[in-house]
Parts: C-alpha cells; sequence; structure tokens
C-alpha cells in the first residue's frame, strides 16, 4: 500500500469509529431515558438522529469512492465491504435507539408502573453487546468479539421471556396494556440492537480472520 | 581487534624505526669495513711486491728465466701470495701458482697497463684462474729509468670475504638482539600508554550505561589526567541534571496522578501520549494498550473527539463541554491548549478534564429548594388571598361565614408564618455552623430533654398519648442546649403527628462506647416506607403533601434536625417500617475536639454533603 493509499484506509477507519462513538451514546441515552421516563431526554435523542444519518452517508461515500479506485491492494476491498456493512449497522442501531426514544415519548409510559426486571436485564445486556462490539471495533480484537456473539443467545431469550410477562400483565390489569405494550417494542427494539451489534462483531472477525460467520449459529432471524 | 589498534600502532612503528636503524647500521658497517680491510690487502700487496721486487729484478736482468721461476715460487710460498712477472710485451715470464705457458697476454689487464705506463695500482677481479676474487696489485720494474717488466702480487679474496661475512652473521644476530629487546621495551611502552586508555575507555562505556557514581581513575601523564578529570566533571555534572530530572518528573507524574482533574495528552496527529488516572477512569482507556493510538480508537466520545479536533486546529487555548454517558450522565467541563517545544513549534495538545457532575447537581437541588420555597409560600397566600377576596366580595356580610373565613385566614397566616420560622431557623443553623457561631458549653442532657417534653405536654394530652423519658442525670455534653431542644421537640412532634390516639412515645438518651451521646425518640405511629426513608431529611420532603399540610407540616422539621445535628458534629438515623412505629436517633459527640464536618468542601451547604444515615427495619 502506498502512503496515500494507507491514508485514506486511515481516515475511513477513523470515521466509521467516530460514527460508533455518536451511536454507542445515542443508545445509552435511550436506555437511560426511557429508564428514567425522562422525556426531554428522549426529545433530544430524536433530535441526534438526523445527524448521525449525515454521519452514515459520508462514510459510504467515502466507501465507494475507494472501491472506484482503479486498483486495491491484498485485502482492501474486504476491509471497505466490511466498514459499508458496520456503518449501515450502526445507523441501523441509531434508527431504534431512535424509536426507543419515541416510545418514552408515548402516551401510557409515564405512569409509576415498575419496570419487568427482564426488560432492564435485556437493556443492560444489549448496552454490553454495544459497547463490546464497538470495542473490539476500535481494538480489531476478534476475541472479544466472538465473546459479544456468543451473549446473542441471551438476549433473544429475555425478549422472548418479555411476551410472556406482558401477556400476564395485560390478563391481569388491563388498565395497563398501553404502558406494557410498549415495553414489547422497546423489548423488541433492543433485541434488534443486541443482533445489530453482533452483525458488528462478526464483522470484526471477518477483517481479523477473514471468515464469515453471519451464518453458522445465526439462523434463527 | 579495534581494541589494539593505538597499541599496535605504537608497537609497530617502534618496531619498523629499530629495524630501519639497524638495516643501515648493517650496511654502513660493512661497507666501511670491506673498504678497510681491502686498503689493507691492496697495501699489503704492494709492500710484499716492493721487498720482492729487488731480487727478482736482479734475477730478471741475469736473464735467469728458471732461477725466476723458482724464485717466484719460493716467495709465493712463503708470502702465501701469488707472484707473477709479465715482460713490457704483456707476455707471463714467470707465475707462482700457474703455468706461464698457457697463460694468454696480460697487456690488457689494468693493473699491468697501469704498472707498464710507470704507476701503482690495484685491481679487484674475478680471477679464471683460481676461480675466485682476486686482488691484483702491479709495480713497475725498472732498469735504467725504463720499465721493463712488472712485478704483480695477488691474493683471493676468500678470506677477506669470508671475514666480512663472518662480521655481518656477528652484526645481523647482535641487531636482532637488540631488534628483540627495543620490541620488548616499546611492547611495555605502549602497553604502559594504553593501560589508562582501556580506563578511561572503561569508564566512558560506565558512564554511558548510566553509572554516573563511578570515578574514573586519574592516569600519571599530564594529557589523560585532564581528560580522565574532565570526564569525570560531565559524569558529576551529568548525574546531577539526570537526578533533578527524575525529581522533576517524578513530581510531575505524582501531581498528574493525584489530580482529581483528567488529564490527556495527543499528538498533532491525534494520537494518545500519555492520559492519567482520572482521564482514564472517566474514559474508561487503558493506559497501557491506548498509548500511541488513534483518539477514535481510544476516546468513544464524540464529544471530546471533536474537542480534540478543534484545539488542534484552533492552535489556540479552547473551552467546551461534554457529556459523558455510561450508566448515568456525567458532565464535563473541557479545557484544552497547544504544547509547543522548545522552538515554539507545536507538539500537541493537553486536555484537562473537569468532573462537574455533583456540582450540577447541587445546583439541581438549589434550584429545586427555590421552587419549592416559592411553592409552600404559594399555597398559604393563595388561600389568604382567596378568602379575603371572597370576605371584601360581600361574605363580611354573613357574620358566620367572615368568622369561619378569618379563622382560615388566621390559620394559613399562622402556616406561612410557621414556615418562615423553619426557614429563618434552617438558614441560620447553617449559616452560623459554617461560620462556627453557634456557641457549645457543656450541659447535661437530661435538662435538654425533659424541657423538650414538657413543651410537648400539651399536644401529647390533646391526643391522650403517652410521653416517658429515659435519661442519666449526670449525662453531660458540650451542645448548645437551646438548639438541640428544638431538635427534640421537632422530633417528638412528629412522632405525635405520625401516631394513633392513645399510642406511646418514648424518649430516651444514652452514652455510646465511643463517647457519643445518642438521643432516640422511638413512637408506635404509623411507619415509613423503605423507598421514603433517604430522602426524607430533605427540606420540604413529604412523604403524602396532604396529609403533611393537614397536620401543619412545614415539611422543614426533619432539616432542621439534621442541621442541627451536623452543627454538634453529629449525624441523624431512623429506622422504620410500615406500622411499627419509628426510632429517630440524634448521634453527638459528647466532647468537641474539633469542628464537625462542617465544611468539607467551602462554599457547599453541610447538608449536601452527608446522607442520614437511615435503616428500613422490617422486622422490628
Amino acid at each position: 500500500m502506498t502512503n496515500s493509499e494507507i491514508r485514506n484506509t486511515e481516515r475511513l477507519r477513523r470515521k466509521l469509529l467516530q460514527l460508533s462513538a455518536i451511536v454507542e451514546e445515542t443508545t445509552r441515552r435511550s436506555v437511560i431515558a426511557f429508564r428514567q421516563r425522562d422525556r426531554a431526554a428522549a426529545s433530544e435523542i430524536i433530535r441526534i438522529d438526523d445527524e448521525i444519518n449525515e454521519m452514515e452517508i459520508a462514510v459510504e461515500e467515502d466507501c465507494i469512492a475507494l472501491l472506484e479506485e482503479a486498483s486495491h491492494p491484498v485485502g482492501e476491498v474486504r476491509a471497505i465491504v466490511a466498514v459499508l456493512k458496520i456503518n449501515s449497522d450502526l445507523e441501523r442501531i441509531a434508527d431504534l435507539a431512535t424509536n426507543i426514544a419515541r416510545r418514552v415519548l408515548d402516551l401510557g409510559f409515564h405512569e409509576q408502573a415498575p419496570f419487568p426486571p427482564e426488560l432492564l436485564r435485556l437493556a443492560d445486556r444489549t448496552i454490553e453487546m454495544v459497547t463490546g462490539s464497538l470495542d473490539s471495533l476500535a481494538q480489531l480484537d476478534p476475541l472479544l468479539a466472538r465473546r459479544i456473539c456468543a451473549m446473542d443467545e441471551e438476549v433473544d431469550t429475555l425478549n422472548r421471556g418479555m411476551y410472556l410477562v406482558v401477556k400476564e400483565r395485560i390478563a391481569s390489569d388491563a388498565a395497563q396494556t398501553e404502558m406494557l405494550i410498549n415495553f414489547l417494542s422497546i423489548s423488541r427494539y433492543l433485541e434488534r440492537i443486541a443482533d445489530y451489534a453482533t452483525n458488528i462483531a462478526e464483522n470484526v472477525v471477518f477483517i481479523g480472520e477473514g471468515s464469515i460467520i453471519r451464518h453458522q449459529h445465526h439462523s434463527h432471524d | 581487534m579495534r581494541r589494539r589498534k593505538l597499541f599496535w600502532q605504537l608497537y609497530m612503528a617502534n618496531v619498523i624505526v629499530i629495524l630501519l636503524a639497524l638495516l643501515t647500521f648493517f650496511l654502513l658497517t660493512t661497507y666501511s669495513f670491506k673498504n678497510i680491510l681491502l686498503d689493507q690487502v691492496a697495501e699489503d700487496l704492494r709492500v710484499r711486491a716492493t721487498i720482492m721486487r729487488g731480487e727478482l729484478l736482479r734475477t730478471w736482468l741475469d736473464g735467469d728465466t728458471i732461477r725466476m721461476r723458482e724464485l717466484c715460487a719460493d716467495m709465493s710460498r712463503e708470502a702465501a701470495t701469488r707472484v707473477t712477472l709479465i715482460d713490457d710485451a704483456g707476455t707471463v715470464i714467470a707465475d707462482s701458482w700457474h703455468d706461464e705457458a698457457v697463460m694468454e697476454n696480460h697487456r690488457a689487464r689494468p693493473e699491468v697497463r697501469d704498472a707498464l705506463a710507470g704507476t701503482y695500482t690495484t685491481a679487484v677481479r674475478y680471477s679464471n684462474t683460481l676461480h675466485m676474487n682476486s686482488m691484483y696489485a702491479a709495480i713497475p720494474l725498472r732498469s735504467d729509468g725504463r720499465v721493463i717488466g712488472v712485478l704483480r702480487t695477488a691474493v683471493p679474496l676468500g678470506l677477506v670475504e669470508e671475514s666480512i661475512a663472518g662480521l655481518q652473521w656477528q652484526i645481523m644476530f647482535g641487531g636482532v638482539l637488540i631488534a628483540i629487546g627495543a620490541m620488548l621495551v616499546s611492547y611495555f611502552v605502549a602497553r604502559r600508554l594504553k593501560r589508562p586508555l582501556d580506563g578511561l575507555k572503561d569508564g566512558a562505556r560506565r558512564f554511558a550505561a548510566g553509572d554516573l557514581e563511578y570515578r574514573m581513575p586519574v592516569p600519571e601523564s599530564e594529557e589523560l589526567r585532564g581528560l580522565a578529570d574532565v570526564m569525570n566533571d560531565m559524569a558529576a555534572q551529568l548525574r546531577q541534571r539526570l537526578m533533578q530530572i527524575t525529581r522533576q518528573h517524578g513530581l510531575q507524574d505524582a501531581v498528574l496522578t493525584s489530580m482529581r482533574e483528567g488529564v490527556l495528552t495527543f499528538d498533532m496527529d491525534e494520537r494518545l501520549i500519555d492520559v492519567n488516572r482520572s482521564a482514564a477512569r472517566l474514559l474508561r482507556i487503558h493506559p497501557e494498550k491506548s498509548r500511541g493510538k488513534h483518539i477514535e480508537e481510544v476516546v468513544r466520545n464524540i464529544g471530546v473527539q471533536r474537542f480534540v479536533d478543534r484545539t488542534i486546529h484552533s492552535g489556540e487555548t479552547t473551552e467546551g463541554s461534554v457529556t459523558l454517558v455510561d450508566d448515568r450522565e456525567r458532565f464535563i467541563q473541557l479545557h484544552g491548549s497547544l504544547l509547543r517545544d522548545a522552538q515554539g513549534h507545536p507538539m500537541g495538545i493537553v486536555v484537562v478534564m473537569n468532573d462537574y457532575t455533583e456540582l450540577r447537581k447541587l445546583e439541581n437541588v438549589r434550584r429545586e429548594f427555590v421552587a419549592n420555597v416559592s411553592h409552600e409560600l404559594k399555597t398559604p397566600i393563595t388561600s389568604i388571598k382567596g378568602y379575603v377576596e371572597t370576605l371584601i366580595d360581600g361574605a363580611l356580610d354573613s357574620r358566620d361565614n367572615a368568622l369561619r373565613f378569618l379563622g382560615i385566614v388566621s390559620r394559613q397566616a399562622d402556616r406561612l408564618n410557621a414556615i418562615i420560622e423553619d426557614l429563618l431557623s434552617l438558614s441560620r443553623i447553617e449559616q452560623e455552623s459554617d461560620q462556627e457561631l453557634i456557641s457549645m458549653e457543656p450541659s447535661a442532657v437530661y435538662d435538654v430533654l425533659s424541657s423538650a417534653v414538657q413543651a410537648c405536654q400539651v399536644a401529647v394530652e390533646e391526643k391522650r398519648m403517652q410521653l416517658s423519658l429515659d435519661c442519666a442525670r449526670d449525662l453531660r455534653a458540650v451542645m448548645n442546649a437551646a438548639l438541640l431542644e428544638q431538635a427534640v421537640i421537632n422530633l417528638i412532634n412528629n412522632a405525635i403527628k405520625y401516631s394513633e390516639e392513645g399510642t406511646r412515645v418514648f424518649v430516651a438518651a444514652v452514652e455510646t462506647e465511643a463517647r457519643h451521646i445518642r438521643i432516640m425518640v422511638r413512637d408506635e405511629g404509623i411507619g415509613i416506607d423503605a423507598e421514603h426513608l433517604p430522602r426524607l431529611f430533605e427540606r420540604f420532603y413529604r412523604i403524602d403533601k396532604a396529609r403533611s399540610r393537614r397536620l401543619g407540616g412545614t415539611g422543614l422539621g426533619l432539616a432542621i434536625v439534621k442541621h442541627i445535628a451536623q452543627a454538634h458534629g453529629g449525624t441523624v438515623e431512623v429506622h422504620s417500617a410500615p406500622g411499627k412505629g419509628s426510632t429517630f436517633s440524634l448521634i453527638f459527640p459528647a466532647t468537641r475536639s474539633e469542628r464537625g464536618p462542617a465544611a468539607i468542601l467551602p462554599g457547599v451547604p453541610a447538608s449536601a454533603q452527608r446522607a442520614p444515615d437511615v435503616t428500613s427495619e422490617s422486622g422490628a
């Protein structure tokens, strides 16, 4: 690779990491906002989403510009493709975090009914996975990435458990239905965020080891 | 071999000089010795020829050839010299060592030619007759002034050459001995010269390796001694400077490490140079793994990333603030400035992070307090205003209604008064406590408690409750009796308010082992939910606002108790469970050596610094 080519991929990587920083922060904020039922914080998250979308587009354009160059050193195309995938995963995570924030603004959310412990666990695990996958991306650590992939199972189980919890609660207290449905939506968003975090971790493994592990353990969705 | 270079140079130079001297000596000696020998031989030959000449000339003149030959042979034998007689035509007439008949004409021989011309000459030549170098000397034989022939004497030079060769061997042998001796001497001299150099080199190497306490041995020779002194001086200075640098570095490290503010340094390429402990904790950075990496790889916060970028590109000091989000939000003030090297070129930036989350929280507490006060004051005023307006609008005409309304107005005014009284005493306690103006005197705890109990007696009797006091009369403590009495009254009043009719309230005081006084007020009332306990002592915190107002509470009673406890360097505790009554305790040191926790952080109200100790008593 020539110097300018290293520069280009380096710049691309740094841009992607910048995006990852703001996406992680948004995700964490959305979880805090729903836990504290904080409407102001939720509105702020929805506002930031536009900026994230712009950053995502900028990274994508850089990827395309790099791909359009005549020749590529060994491994560069692979890296650029991985960046493209991670870029779109990050944007999806931010979208889902925004969705969580929208639920916080929704009617019925502000009754003082306690959150089901499963939902709080799910939120903790999801944040852990997002942080872990982005750590593995920043440090290009395939070992950590594999550990993150392995956590996805638990999040899926917790999400499935939420349906039962919500069903039971609606049966016992129909007045809370609206809020419980909101809980269910948030649970689903969190589970999907965890899925995208897993995708990112898989792509980190793909960059590091050159193997595609996406469809090996993750075929149920 | 580099090690020995100087040594060999010195040594070889000496050896070459010695060898050249010897060679010159050798050549000169053999040359002059040979000349001297040859001169001697030539002289010898001439003398012999001169001695022989008389007799041989007589025989020659007699013309007796036979006799001449015999004479030649005799003389030759006696003088160990070849004797030859040659006539003026060059024909050999007689030769002592050879058959004259076969000998060729000798007129062309240089010595013969010269002799025939009348002079004496010698010549050295290879003799075909004798097969060796010989020296020839010829003298003319004269008769009546005319040269009639030549008498030639000759000796082979073998002997001469042998003795020259012998001499050469001796000179060479002596020379070799001298050379060896000289070499040995120069070897030792060179070594002696080299040893101090080795010492210097060794010392220099130890200096380079950091052993600056080492001192070089001082050589004897003037020049090397100067060098060693200079080097030793240099080492001493280096050591001093190094120690200074190390000390400064250690100090800087200690300062950075113990700083509450986070400090980060980046180079102009936005790579992390260093991070102190606070910053590492705030940003969840692993310092060892992160040095030399780009900021994006290390700090996952877009605000900090952008701030660093801005500082590097603005080239000035910059200010900013970011929010870090982990499981809660942290508010961070950032201060960035450019680092310049000695030449003034920018070499990086330093970012100082200041976590003002706590300050912000305090600010919120203050804001909340102002809002609460306004709200608390507004409620009775709204009520008073409403009833007064109703009275003005005509309710005065109805005496019954007017009296009822005025009663309400009076109660609301009392309430307003109570709130303001409480606020004033709260702020007075806080202020005096901060400024250490509260007078503390040793007094009997019993007196304080009993006057508090008396003050509450009316209320107790109204609800037909029993109030008991259990306190040793000799229990004494350093305190402000008036404040403490107010605190106990507040606690007893609370106990009365939140208890059913006919229940009991216990007031007791004991001295704990650590020389602390513990005043307890226990009731058999409704108790408090665990979730309320942590905030119970906050100003205007009410479990049930409506109930509190109905009972005439200001929402400040317990806050005052807490502040009085803190003014005494003590704390408050509450143990409670719903339906099981509550126990409030006020604990403070019986003796005072120093001020309590009044000023941990200057400018911050003591109430914000310490949360009351609360426990939920689920089993009691």
